[in-house]
């Protein structure tokens, strides 16, 4: 009996062991990005401005963080990365105008969210309208946008007003977000590629360059739709010297569970060429591989 | 004794007549308020007695929010992406949840703001506040849904 009893329980402390196990690995998995609200600039205006100098882009800001932080996502503080990229004095306009990208490339953001907060007054009421825009920084993809504007209320408060607007709408947009996550893990992530070649190559796009009886540009597309995620891209156009695909679809982790670097595609290309005696040179900036052929 | 049989009779019929309803989800739903993390919904149903309207309707308005998503508020989206995948595959715990009422848990305050009846049944519209961070988070770590991520 005793026996029998130690067995179940045995039985029982496995199955609950290997169902923590699951979901311990499900959660490891799931990779958490990193979100920065920003204040939106209109051209000829900088960052830093529209973030100093308007009390309203700041409580927004603050609010849309602070909704961020309430939901459980990792966030980034905007103001701490503007004061390490900038030193005010020493920055040109020009430079001032860049911030952005700067802040943006500094802070290491996955995501980064673009605020713009205006008041609006009325004979029944002032109110606050918040358009909060999300982009990958990876792509500059816009991944959702939502407009909201708090109720009308006859008071100055606009710190509350603007908190009334946020909240409205910041659960949304960041569901809109894990809706194309949930496509992004799906269907993979876009990245594009140029192919050009070194000027003084021998050959071009159009040559032969094995005894298949296909041209290059025919044997780098198989290579693609061999080798896109789910042998899914798009080409733009084709000539004897340029190549442009539009979309390539690479995955968003590999193997081995980690995040699919686009290095790792390109090097696929690079390997499977030089079987062909030509030299791949690659620059990839975001989404987008630059390629440039020459001999080998 | 003929009477009482017939009688008899009468009333088995009456009793295996009598409606049994299931419930069914149904798209009236409506949002009343919500701010931050709680929503205030407005759910219409019907069944046999009070009591069992007032299940039904705030079961319908989990269901909307867990499938369907309620317009205008903050939650305009399913909280459950696929609801035949989630389904399948934590059938114990959707049972748990929504035909054991499990749901409760999640219920800041559920009031009846009318009711009627007409026809053997009982129409309700309940009013029903949810904690929705509460319940978002009870749906994570039930791995029901996944955090936010990729």
């Amino acid at each position: 009996m005793i026996n029998k009893m130690n067995k179940l329980l045995t039985l029982i402390f496995l199955v609950a062991f290997t169902i923590i196990e699951l979901r311990a690995q499900e959660e490891a998995s799931t990779i958490q990005p990193t979100i920065m609200a920003i204040p939106f600039a209109k051209e000829g205006s900088s960052t830093r401005r529209m973030y100093e100098y308007s009390e309203l882009n700041r409580i927004a800001l603050t609010k849309v963080k602070e909704a961020f932080d309430q939901r459980g996502v990792n966030t980034i503080d905007f103001r701490a990365k503007l004061k390490q990229a900038q030193n005010a004095e020493a920055l040109t306009e020009d430079q001032e105008m860049t911030l952005k990208d700067e802040v943006i490339r500094m802070s290491g953001a996955d995501i980064y969210v673009e605020i713009e907060a205006n008041k609006d007054y009325s004979k029944t009421g002032n109110s606050v309208t918040v358009i909060m825009t999300a982009y990958d920084a990876f792509s500059g993809e816009s991944l959702a946008n939502k407009v909201s504007s708090s109720p009308k209320f006859n008071t100055e408060n606009f710190e509350k007003l603007t908190q009334k607007a946020v909240e409205a709408e910041v659960d949304n947009l960041l569901n809109t977000i894990q809706d194309k996550f949930n496509l992004m893990i799906e269907n993979g992530r876009t990245v594009t590629m140029e192919i050009g070649l070194e000027i003084g190559i021998d050959i071009d796009l159009d040559s032969e360059v094995d005894d298949s009886g296909y041209l290059l540009s025919e044997l780098i597309e198989e290579w693609v739709a061999d080798n896109a995620y789910k042998n899914y891209y798009h080409i733009q156009g084709t000539s004897s010297t340029k190549m442009i695909f539009d979309i390539v679809k690479v995955p968003l982790k590999d193997a081995n569970g980690r995040s699919y670097r686009t290095t790792k595609f390109v090097i696929g290309l690079r390997n499977y060429l030089k079987e062909k005696g030509i030299k791949l040179n690659r620059t990839i900036t975001g989404n987008a591989i630059i390629v440039t052929l020459s001999s080998l | 004794m003929k009477y009482s049989i017939i009688l008899f009779l009468l009333l088995n019929i009456v009793a295996c007549n009598k409606v049994n309803m299931q419930f069914q989800r149904s798209g009236s739903v409506n949002a009343v308020e919500h701010e931050n993390s709680i929503i205030v919904l407005s759910s219409l149903a019907q069944a046999e007695n009070s009591d069992k309207a007032i299940y039904f309707a705030e079961r319908n308005a989990f269901e909307n929010l867990l499938f369907k998503g309620i317009p205008n508020t903050n939650q305009e989206s399913p909280m459950v992406p696929n609801e035949n995948n989630a389904m399948n595959g934590n059938a114990t715990f959707f049972k748990n949840l929504l035909n054991n009422q499990d749901y409760k848990r999640f219920v800041m305050d559920s009031y009846t703001k009318s009711n009627s009846r007409s026809n053997g049944l009982d129409y309700v519209e309940q009013i029903v506040k949810i904690d929705l961070r509460a319940f978002r988070s009870y749906l994570q770590s039930e791995g029901i849904t996944k955090k936010f991520g990729l």
